[in-house]
């Protein structure tokens, strides 16, 4: 029988195969359009993040915004070693995403042919929380190769 | 700062979030057919059984198979207490006791949605096609949520 700390790590592993299947098996059939699911996702964590984490939103500075649920993705997900969000000009914004925990995950997506990972919950919940703010914004998300995550990019529609 | 326990819990939490997510937006779209994802996602995680938890399928009796099954995702996975499958005739039934994705099916049973992406179904499901060369059609998803309890049920075809 597995130890506890084994049935953990057994127990990601199945939900990552849960997700990289049901990933691939949308991007088949609906291709970019598989991004229209990206708000039921974001919009999920995000009410996470302002029941039990704190975050607000109302009234607040969309970067600023943006820095608190980075911070709370590296602090209280443990999902990237560091999250930098930058103005980018025009009123877009860039998100770096360093050391992701699911950079792998993403390039299995990759390799299997999702061309671009919809599921992000970073972008997801950054986007969400835009919306919110009645900024609408395009989003885009590349693989930053030196920084073992990626760069998600938010411009002004 | 949560501790690193709260990151791994809080992390397995984004992960069901994404996957409520596709599951919601599929069967937004497509309804029950969206039960047709099923077959991808529990062939690849039939595969990770086989190759390294032991699981046999040729040759094995059918009913020896659920079982073998239904130990692992006790003993190796942790993802529920108690879990005990019997094949009648063409039925297979399943009664699952403290599923760790209950909230997740509670969040989908609130939308009107059923959890398809069940892991046991998913596999079991995979496993007899398998081993008879079967399809399958998913009969039963009953969720207890109060009692944290589920009765499934796949027929073969």
């Amino acid at each position: 029988m597995a130890t506890d700390e084994q049935k953990k790590a057994n127990r990601l592993r199945l939900t990552e195969l849960s997700l990289l299947s049901l990933s691939t098996s949308t991007w088949d059939i609906l291709g970019e359009t598989a991004f229209s699911f990206s708000g039921p996702m974001g919009r999920k964590i995000l009410n996470i993040m302002e029941q039990e984490m704190g975050l607000e939103i109302a009234g607040e500075d969309p970067k600023d915004v943006m820095m608190e649920i980075s911070r709370i993705f590296v602090d209280e997900f443990g999902f990237a070693s560091d999250i930098e969000v930058r103005e980018a000009g025009d009123g877009n914004f860039e998100v770096r995403v360093r050391n992701c925990v699911n950079r792998g995950l993403t390039d299995k997506l990759m390799a299997a042919g999702v061309e671009k990972p919809f599921i992000c919950p970073i972008m997801n919940a950054c986007q969400a929380a835009l919306r919110r703010m009645d900024f609408k914004m395009q989003k885009d998300v590349e693989k930053w190769v030196d920084g073992n995550g990626s760069i998600i990019r938010f411009t002004q529609v | 700062m949560a501790t690193e326990e709260e990151k791994k819990r809080n992390l397995a939490r984004i992960n069901a979030m994404i996957i409520y997510g596709l599951e919601k937006g599929l069967w937004d779209l497509f309804g029950e057919s969206a039960l047709a994802t099923t077959n991808t996602v529990g062939q690849g995680m039939l595969e990770i059984l086989e190759k390294s938890m032991g699981l046999e399928i040729a040759g094995e009796d059918p009913q020896d198979i659920l079982t073998e099954i239904g130990r692992i995702f006790v003993d190796e996975f942790g993802i529920a207490t108690d879990f005990d499958i019997q094949k009648d005739d063409d039925d297979v039934n399943f009664d699952v006791k403290n599923c760790v994705l209950m909230h997740v099916e509670k969040d989908l049973l609130a939308e009107g949605i059923q959890p398809f992406m069940c892991p046991y179904l998913n596999i079991a499901v995979a496993a007899m096609r398998k081993r008879m060369g079967t399809k399958a059609r998913i009969s039963k998803i009953d969720v207890d949520t109060e009692n944290h309890a589920c009765a499934l049920q796949f027929q073969m075809l």
